[in-house]
Order: structure tokens, then sequence, then C-alpha cells
């Protein structure tokens, strides 16, 4: 049981010129097990994710193949992916979770309605499922028959997480759940995603631009920019000795307080990456504090080191940068 | 504030469309300013350019071979000017038989003066020194003609046609008397007695009820017309029976223009001596006879014979005018205390969403309505002017806290805008930030307002013209159309030439600001427009 | 139930205090301004044409001034206003002969009858179009149906009446000159000989272009916000989607409906003029035109005590129609 993503290459066509969001980006989650997915705005993270649940818009053209345990979802005709793989197989917590509910209708009906549309369970059965998932996920029965209206931002996190598992799918994806929350809700619902999801041994895709919020909860993850794969591994290592200096960077840039002592806090100069002009080289070398003539000149090839796969001509270096 | 640049709306192709549609309205209006007399098509010296309801010229041919106008002499500046050319016009000739004499001349020093008579487009007279001069000496009755033939082609008259005949006249009698008398003859040779005057009773009896007595040494104004034949001696001999009287005008007309060919229009002098020494001085002026015809201008005439196309420019000017200067009134007050409302808040804001939601209450129309009934009547005014004003100030008064509400909710969404907040903590004055950061916010939209203002304005101020209950002593896109209403039913052809002309300029107008006003809105990436 | 009945007593006294604005209002225009500006507002009620002579009308106007009460102080003046309107006794026509009330009366129903059935045919056709609109967003339906709303929003309504009366009436002859002469009984033939074009053009002109538009824009964010996306993600069917983006678009259309609704009497003045209707805008232009005072204030009265009285439904209907208002009951 596996999310495979073989070689995807996602456009957007914008009048004359063709926008490349995603570029030959393979990844491979194995069941039960948790990928971040970090990156800005414009590094094609959430067009990724996009591919995945296929809500591309109709501009976009996609290449590649992305399959679950081995049958291709991309290809298969959309009505079919929505009525059998869409929430019974794989499940999104939307970054809009505070919208992301119908405002005249009440909570139980709309999650007994995504429920009836998948399966044959009997309605009794599917308020039993939703009751005992509300009180897992600490949200007060009445909520069943209350309009989104009249519940608190985090009642609307918890139904939607709860909506999100309903069906037990395989994969879970959190598509920056908390960018709309403060820091401490933030701090409640990725700990709720935690033991909801993760403990479940549920496959989850947690996608954000924040690197620190990775750090507990998945078990390998990958670093995007401009719709490239820079560094993919495991979290534990990528956060311990980071080998591309884009995460490095990121990682860098949040504060850490466990190890007791107050390190500088940096910030990626620049912008991101205008993508429809192609330019020759590494995407991150214009930003890059170590790039050298061949970065600008030259596109680095994915270099398995350490278990690890990076993009980065100085991959070796980088050790060095950081400890100096 | 360099806010606005115009020449960037026209990458918009409403707004491209939307100027275009409106340069050409507003320059038919403007252009015809220059072009269309000054006169008021409503009053009576606006009417009978030509017979009411004639077609416009360019479209006559599809009715056929409409008669147009035809004025005798075919210049009317041979009237108005007093042009000696007249004498020959009207075949003028020295006479001299059975021992009288009959002399013409011009006499450019005596001219009419101090008659009184109604002028209508029509009608000329009084116009300053000029005269023919006719001196008839001799001892024997004598009549003294000045006519003028012209062909008719054309065809025969409808029920709005009509002609007239006039003359102003001054004599001088020794020992005779002077009647004149007018005449019309048709090619059947029957002949239209139009009028008689003079300072001796008519020979025909039948005809002295419409004998009138002018005495000598003084301008008397001569009017004979179809119109009203009951006034020429012709209604008086020629036998019609009761029931034909009141169809008489209709008789008149029909059988004078009953074929084509040659038609005579005949001014008699008539000479009568009552000694043998004696002798007369007759001095002529403003001989005109006009055939009102059934074809007219750009855009025809109207129930009355006046220039559809005169009153179209003339009511676009006025509605122009008007809805510019009550919506520039309406979104200066309304954009001030929604500026102050929504800057300051508190009690302006609150006043001013009192104000609006009173006034929401009201059916809009049946408000204007009893308002001007009520306040025309408390001011006592009489005055176009006056009523005008108190139109434009009612509909500024229940108009200013709509868009007063518009501006006052944008202020509020700049107010709190960072920028003005930092304004603010720089230490900038009130006046200064809304001057500097929230004005040059706004500015597009309170053009936009104007520009929505304008139609709105003119919508209701028409709709209350076309009632009846607005304007009505001078033209307006709405009393044309309302005007019209009264006519429709029994004119010809559905007088679309005075229906369309305003009834598609106001679309027009309409439709055109609304776009542009989108467009703009567009352009300074506004959202949402009046209908959203 | 009783936050529902706290908040229904809350808009009814709001609403009252309106309607003793309106009163306040009308008294003003009718009693109070004339008498500012020293005129015996029974010169108004009375008017000189209906005697023969200067003095006999004098002699009128002395006897009516103390029988109306015009002589007595302005509060009590006032007071009985308030009272008779209130009471719905809004004077004596003299120029008709008849109670105000009784003219209202006999004329309302023909307002009526011409405007209610095409607002509900109007809200249908609006919901329908505006709803094709937004389903086929950018496409030629689209664009032509939105360009119509607007076009026929700009379109002046009197121009529209007339232009549809003359073609269709007088030059096609396809109903009566004046609707006066067929609406002399109320049986279906007759109403519908006479108000069959009425009807559609208050369809087109009336508020339609504006709910059309409504309905549309509504529905296209509706289209595009979050729980429709989601829904679709979760693999709700379309044909379930897109009901779901109707119901929600829908509030503010029938919100708009409703408030027409209140407007209608007072919108319809053309129509009834170019048609020969005798409804309440007939009346209320006719009182205009002959400066009869009381018939104008009187109609003007019922006209926005009418809207009023609809506003105040609307209030206490909202919350039934938008379930998320239910939150601000509480």
């Amino acid at each position: 049981m596996s999310l495979e993503l073989d070689r995807v290459n996602i456009y957007y066509s914008l009048g004359r010129a063709e926008l490349r969001a995603v570029s030959d980006v393979t990844l491979n989650v194995n069941r039960g097990e948790s990928l971040g997915i970090i990156g800005e705005t414009g590094s094609g993270k959430t067009t990724l994710v996009s591919s995945i649940v296929r809500t591309l818009p109709e501009n976009a053209r996609f290449e590649g193949r992305i399959s679950l345990d081995g049958a291709d979802i991309h290809s298969m005709p959309l009505k079919e992916f929505r009525k059998n793989i869409s929430w019974s197989k794989i499940s999104i917590i939307p970054q809009y979770s505070m919208n992301a509910l119908n405002p005249v209708k009440k909570i139980g009906e709309q999650l007994g309605l995504i429920a009836s549309e998948h399966t044959n369970w009997s309605t009794q059965e599917i308020a039993e499922r939703i009751y005992n998932l509300f009180k897992e996920l600490g949200l007060p029965p009445e909520t069943y028959f209350k309009l989104p209206d009249e519940l608190s931002g985090g009642q609307k996190q918890r139904v939607i997480i709860a909506s999100a598992l309903l069906l037990e799918p395989d994969v879970v994806i959190a598509d920056e759940p908390t960018t709309a929350l403060d820091v401490i809700n933030q701090a409640k619902v990725i700990s709720l995603i935690k033991r909801s999801v993760k403990e479940r041994g549920k496959t989850m895709l947690y996608i954000t631009h924040d690197i620190a919020v990775v750090a507990g909860i998945t078990d390998k993850m990958v670093t995007m920019y401009a719709g490239k794969v820079m560094e993919y591994g495991s979290t534990r290592k990528m956060f311990r000795e980071p080998l591309h200096p884009y995460t490095m960077l990121l990682i860098n840039s949040v504060p850490d307080i466990r190890r007791g002592r107050v390190k500088k806090l940096s910030y990626i100069p620049g912008e991101p990456p205008d993508l429809i002009k192609r330019e020759k080289g590494c995407s991150f070398a214009k930003r890059c504090p170590i790039a050298r003539d061949i970065c600008r000149l030259q596109e680095p090839e994915l270099k398995n080191i350490d278990g690890r796969l990076v993009s980065c001509h100085f991959a070796e270096e980088t050790v060095t940068l950081r400890q100096g | 504030m360099n806010a606005i640049r115009i020449p960037k709306i026209l990458t918009t192709p409403q707004g491209i469309v939307g100027i275009t549609v409106l340069v050409i309205l507003v320059g038919s209006v403007v252009g015809g300013i220059f072009i269309v007399p000054k006169t008021n098509p409503y009053a009576e010296n606006g009417m009978y350019v030509a017979a009411p309801f004639a077609v416009p010229a360019w479209a006559s041919s599809l009715y056929g071979n409409l008669p147009p106008n035809i004025p005798l002499p075919s210049t009317v500046s041979l009237i108005e000017d007093k042009s000696p050319q007249v004498l020959s016009f009207w075949n003028a000739r020295n006479i001299s038989i059975d021992g009288d004499k009959v002399v013409f001349l011009w006499n450019s020093t005596l001219g009419p003066s101090g008659t009184s008579f109604t002028e209508t487009a029509s009608t000329y007279g009084n116009s300053g020194p000029g005269s023919i001069e006719l001196i008839i000496s001799g001892p024997n009755p004598i009549n003294v003609s000045l006519y003028h033939i012209f062909n008719y082609t054309y065809d025969l008259p409808g029920d709005y046609n009509f002609f007239i005949m006039q003359s102003s006249i001054y004599f001088q009698q020794y020992n005779s008397t002077i009647n004149y008398d007018g005449y019309l003859t048709n090619p059947k040779n029957q002949t239209f007695w139009m009028f008689t005057v003079g300072s001796a009773a008519p020979v025909n009896p039948l005809a002295s009820s419409a004998f009138q007595y002018f005495g000598p040494n003084g301008w008397h104004y001569v009017l004979g017309d179809s119109a009203s034949p009951i006034y020429s001696p012709w209604y008086y001999t020629s036998n019609l029976t009761p029931n034909e009287t009141s169809f008489a005008s209709s008789i008149l007309l029909h059988s004078a223009f009953s074929s084509d060919g040659a038609y005579k229009v005949q001014y008699q002098i008539q000479y009568n001596p009552q000694s043998s020494n004696a002798s007369a001085k007759v001095f002529l002026s403003d001989v005109f006879f006009k055939f009102l015809g059934s074809k007219y201008g750009l855009l025809g005439t109207d129930n009355n014979g006046a220039s559809v196309y005169q009153e179209y420019v003339q009511g676009g000017e006025f509605d122009l005018i008007l809805a510019t200067l009550v919506g520039l009134m309406i979104v200066f007050v309304g954009a001030g205390t929604g500026l102050l409302g929504g800057y300051f808040g508190g009690k302006i804001d609150q006043v001013l969403v009192s104000i609006t939601d009173f006034i929401f209450l009201f059916p809009a129309l049946a408000l204007y309505i009893v308002l001007i009934s009520v306040f025309g009547q408390l001011l006592n005014l009489t005055s176009q002017i006056d009523r005008t004003i108190l139109i434009g100030a009612i509909i500024i008064v229940f108009s200013w806290p709509a868009t007063g509400r518009i501006i006052r909710g944008q202020t509020y969404a700049v107010s709190n805008q960072q920028f003005v907040e930092a304004a603010k903590a720089l230490g900038e004055s009130n006046l200064t930030v809304i001057r500097k950061h929230i004005l040059n916010h706004i500015f597009p939209i309170i053009v936009v307002q104007i520009i929505f203002d304008v139609p709105a304005v003119i919508g209701v101020e028409s709709t209350l013209d076309f009632l009846g209950l607005g304007i009505t002593g001078f033209p307006t896109w709405g009393n044309m159309l309302g005007y019209a209403e009264h006519y429709v039913t029994s004119a010809p052809h559905y007088i679309w030439w005075w229906i369309l002309p305003p009834g598609l300029a106001l679309l027009i107008l309409g439709i055109a600001l609304f776009y542009f006003g989108e467009s703009l809105l567009r352009l300074y990436g506004i959202q949402g427009g009046r209908l959203q | 139930m009783t936050s529902f009945l706290s908040y229904a007593l809350k808009r009814f006294i709001d609403r009252f205090i309106l309607l003793i604005g309106l009163i306040v209002f009308n008294w003003l225009l009718l009693e109070g301004l004339p008498e500012a500006f020293g005129i015996n507002p029974v010169v108004w009620i009375v008017p000189r044409e209906l005697s023969h002579n200067v003095n006999a009308y004098a002699t009128q106007i002395k006897t009516l001034t103390v029988l109306f009460g015009f002589n007595q102080p302005l509060y009590v003046q006032f007071v009985r206003y308030v009272y008779n309107t209130l009471t719905f006794h809004f004077g004596y026509d003299f120029l008709a002969n008849e109670p105000v009330i009784v003219e209202i009366i006999h004329h309302l129903p023909y307002t009526l009858v011409l405007t209610i059935p095409p607002l509900i045919i109007s809200t249908f056709l609006a919901i329908i179009l505006g709803q094709i609109a937004a389903l086929r967003r950018g496409s030629a339906v689209d664009n032509t149906l939105s360009n119509y709303f607007i076009i026929q929003y700009n379109i002046p309504g009197f121009f529209l009446s007339f232009i549809l009366w003359v073609v269709l009436i007088v030059a096609l002859k396809l109903g009566p000159i004046s609707d006066a002469s067929v609406l002399t009984s109320w049986n279906i033939v007759n109403v519908l000989k006479a108000y069959w074009l009425p009807w559609i053009i208050i369809t087109l002109i009336f508020g339609f272009p504006v709910r059309g538009l409504l309905m549309r824009n509504t529905m296209v964010d509706i289209l595009d916000s979050d729980f429709i996306r989601y829904e679709r993600i979760a693999g709700v069917k379309e044909g379930i989607v897109r009901s779901h983006a109707r119901q929600v678009s829908l509030i503010p259309v029938v919100t708009r409906t409703s408030i027409d609704l209140a407007f209608i009497l007072g919108g319809i003045f053309v129509i009834e003029y170019v048609f020969g209707i005798p409804g309440m805008g007939y009346l209320l232009t006719e009182a205009a035109v002959k400066f009869d005072f009381p018939l104008l204030v009187g109609s003007f009265f019922v006209l926005t005590f009418y809207s009023l009285i609809v506003l105040y439904i609307n209030d206490l209907i909202y919350p039934l129609i938008d379930p998320r208002l239910k939150k601000s009951l509480r």
C-alpha cells in the first residue's frame, strides 16, 4: 500500500506563455508513513496536492503518473475517481477549513451526505460513526445538529478533520490546515492531526510552508523550490543535517528554543522565482548564499547522499557551511 | 490628483463603445444647439414650421410623394429682409386703363408697425420698414391684383396640411374706398375667397360676416387660413350644410387642393372712387402665402407643427445640463457627508444611516410626485424655471443619502487601512489625511458615482415629465414622450419620428453611461458595480 | 422562541417609530407646512372650482375651518390628524365627492392584481436565467444574459412601457387602448385582456434584471466558494453540489424580492398611466394633476404604510430564509 508519484510535471498555460509549476517530481510514500512537503508560495506544493486529489484547474496540463497501490489514479475517469477514491481512499483537510462547510446545512447532514455518496452504510451507522469521531476529537454531540456559523473556528477545524477520517481512508492529505489559525490553535490542531491521523496508521501528506510544523509529525519530508524537489529524505536526518542550502536556510529561519541557546535567526533574501522565464542552471541560484558560476549555468541532478536525494552541486560541502 | 486618466479607459471594449456612443449622442445635441432656432417649440412662435405630424424629409418617400412646405415667396428672407424683389415675385405691373392709373413702387421707409398678431413660425410680420406702394388714381372702380402661380405636383394633402395667406396693409384714401381680398384659385378654376377687409362693406352680402373693417392711415395685419375657415368669406359663400360646417377646414383644404396643377394665389385691391379726382395710396407688406407640407427637416414635426429636432436638441440640452448639475450636487453633498461619516464615525455616521433608512421607506416616485405638488403649491411656483429648481432640489435632497452611504462605506474601508493609520500616527492632521490619502483612494468611486447618478436623475426627471407632473412649458425628452403619448393613437405612422429620438436617447444614454462607469470601476479594480 | 419574540418586538418598535415619522411627515405636507406658510389647509382641501362665486367659497371655507378644527391649536390638530390617519380617515375628496379611503379601496385591487403576478413570475424567471448564466460562466449564453440584464436595467421603464404599448396595442391592436374600458368587472377574460401586456412589462422592468444579475453573480461567487469546492473534492455528486449552490444563492435574491414587494405598489405609475389602469398610481398621478391634496397625501400614506408592513413581515421572515441569521436572534 503506497502512494507513488512518478516524474510528475504540471504546466499552466497563461495565454501565450506556459508556466511549469511542478518539474519532474518523484515521491513515494509507504503505508503508514507520513511525508511533509515544504515550500514557499509558488513552490508547486499546492499544485502537487491538486493533482493528487484531481482539482487541477482547466488550464493545467499534467504529465507523469500518480498511483495508489499500483493503480493509476490520475488517468482513471474523474467520475470513478470521485466515487471510489475520493474520501474513501484519499481524503483531504484543506487549508480553507474555516469556510469548507455549507453555511445553510447542519453539520451532521453534510457529513452524512458525503458518507452516503461513497458507502452503503445506513443512516444510523453513519450517524454513529460521526458521533464517535466527534467524541474522539473532543466535539460535543450537539455539533451534529448545528450550523457552521454556530461553531467556533477550532470546532470547524475538528469537524473537517472528522470528515476526512469519516470513511477511514488510506491516505489523508493535510494541506496547510493551520494557515488560518493563531499560534495556540495551530499547536492544538497539529497535535490533533498527529494523534488522530498518524496514530491510526494512516498514510499522511502534510503540506506546509512552515518547516517547524513537520518536525514532530512526519517521517519523511521534501523541500520544494520552483516546482522542483530540492531535498527529500528522512525528517530527522534533514533537520539534523540538511544537505541542501535551501533546507538549511528554512531550518535556520525557525526559532529553536529547545536547545537552550538563542540561535541567530536568518531569513532567505530575495523573492521566489518567476516560473515563466526558463533560466539555465539551478533555480535557487539567485538566492543561494553559496552559489557559484556553475550553479547559474548547469542544473544540478538529484544525488543520493546518505539515503537522501539532494539537488545541489555542492551538497557535500554544505556540511562545512553549516558548521562555519 | 492624477487619479483619472481617461485614455486608459479606451483599453476596455465597454469603455470604447460607451464613450463612442456618448460622444455621438451628446454631439447630436450640442451640434444641434448651433443649428436650431432659440425659439421655444412649445410656445406659439415655435409652432407650425410645417403641418402637424409632418414626417422627416429623409423618410418621406416611404409614404408617397408628400407635399413639402410651399412658401410664397419661396425664400422667406425675401419677406423678412423687405426686398424690392417681391414686386416682381407678385407680378406687380403698372397699368393704365379707362382713365385710371396704377403705379407700383417700392417704398423703403414705410413698413408695418403697431399691428398686433400672434406670431407662429409660419407667419411673419411687423418687421420694419419696406413695403409695396400702390398709387391708384382715376374716376372708375378698378381691381388691382398681385398674384403668383405655383405648381402643385404632389400627393393631395392629408388631414393635417393647411395653408395660410397673410399680408399687412396700410392705406390712404382720397374720395375713395379700398377693399382688400385674398383668393386661391385651383387648377379646376375654382376660386376660394380667403379674406376680405377694407373701408367699405363687401359687395357680396354673404361674406359680410367675415368682413373686417380697416380704417385708413394705420397698419393692419390680415390672415386667412384653412385651419380656421370660419373667419374666411369662403365659409359664408360656399353653402355648407349644417353638418358640414364642423368639417369646414377639411372641406376647404380638400376642395381647394383636389388636383395637381397650377395654383394661383391672388391679393386683390378694390378701388372704389367716389369722385372724379379720387385717388388712393396702398402699402402692402408681409405678403406671404404658405402651404404647410407633410415632410419637414431631420425629425419632422409634432402635433403643433413644431420641429421635433428642435425639441430633441433643446430637451437634450436641458436634460443633460440639469442631470449633470443635480448629479454633481448629489455627489458633492453625498461624498462630503460620506467622507466625514466614514472617517470620523460617530454622530455624523448615525445621522447619515438614520436619514437613509427613513428615505428608503418611501416609494421614490410617489414621494417626488407628492413633494412637487405640495411645494409647487406652497411656494406658489408658476414659472418653469422655479419648477425646475424645485424638482432638482427635491431630487438632490432625497438622493444624496444613497450616494453618501456608498462613499461612507468606501471611506470606512480605506480609513482602516494601515497607511492611513500610519499617516495619523505620524501626526498628520485629519484634513491632510482625508485630502492626501482617503480622497485619493475614493476619487474614482466619486467620479463613477457621478456617472451613475446622471442617468438616474434623467430617468426620474423624465418620468415626472412624462406623467405631466414635471416640466411642461419647454421641451425635455420626458415631456416630448409624454405629449406624444396623447397623439400616438390618432396620429399618422405612430409618430415614430417624435417618439424614437427622445426615447432612444434616454435609453442609450443610460446604457452607455452604465458601461462607461462599470469599465471605470474595473479599471480601478473596484469590485462590484451598481448592480452587485 | 422567546428570542424570536423579543426580536420581533424590537423590529416592531423600530418600524413603529418609522410609522410615526411618516405620519408627522404627511401632516407637515398636508397641514403643518401650509399653516406655517400662512395658508389655511382648508383651501387645499376644498378646491376653488367647486363654488360659483367668491363669497360662497369664503363662507364655505369659514364653515369648514371650524368643522375640521383648523381654528384650534396646532397640537390639537396634530393629535387629531394622527388619530384619523391611524384609523384610516384620510378626509373627504370634494372633487370626487367621496371619502378618500373609499376611493383608495376602490383603486387598490387594480394595482394588486397588476403587480403581484408579475413579481412572482419575474422572480422565478430571474432565478432560472441567473442560474443558467452562472453555470455557463464566461460562455456566450452568460454574456448575452448578463448584458441583457444590464441593458434591461438601464432602459427607462416608462419608455419601455410606452413603446411596447404603441407597438403591440396601438399598432398591432393586441389589446384595448385603455384598460379601464375593459376592467369594468372582475372576470378572468377581462383581466387577461387588460393585464397581459402590463404583466409582461412589469415582469421585465420591475427589479427583474437586478434579481437576475444578483442570482448570477451570487451563484458565480458561490460556485467558486470553498464549501462547494470541498463538496466536490469530497465526491458529492455534481447535481447535489449545484443544488446546494443554488440554495445558498437564492437567499439574497429572495431578500431582494421581498424588498421589491414592499415598493412595487409605488413603482408602477407609468404603466397604469400608459395603459389606463385605474390603480393606485393612476389615482396618485390624477390627484397630483388636480391638486387634490387629501387624496394625494392619503394614497401616498397607504402606499408607504403598505411598504412598512411588508418590510416588517420581511424582518420576521429573514431568519427563516437564512438559517445563518438564527444566530443573530440570540
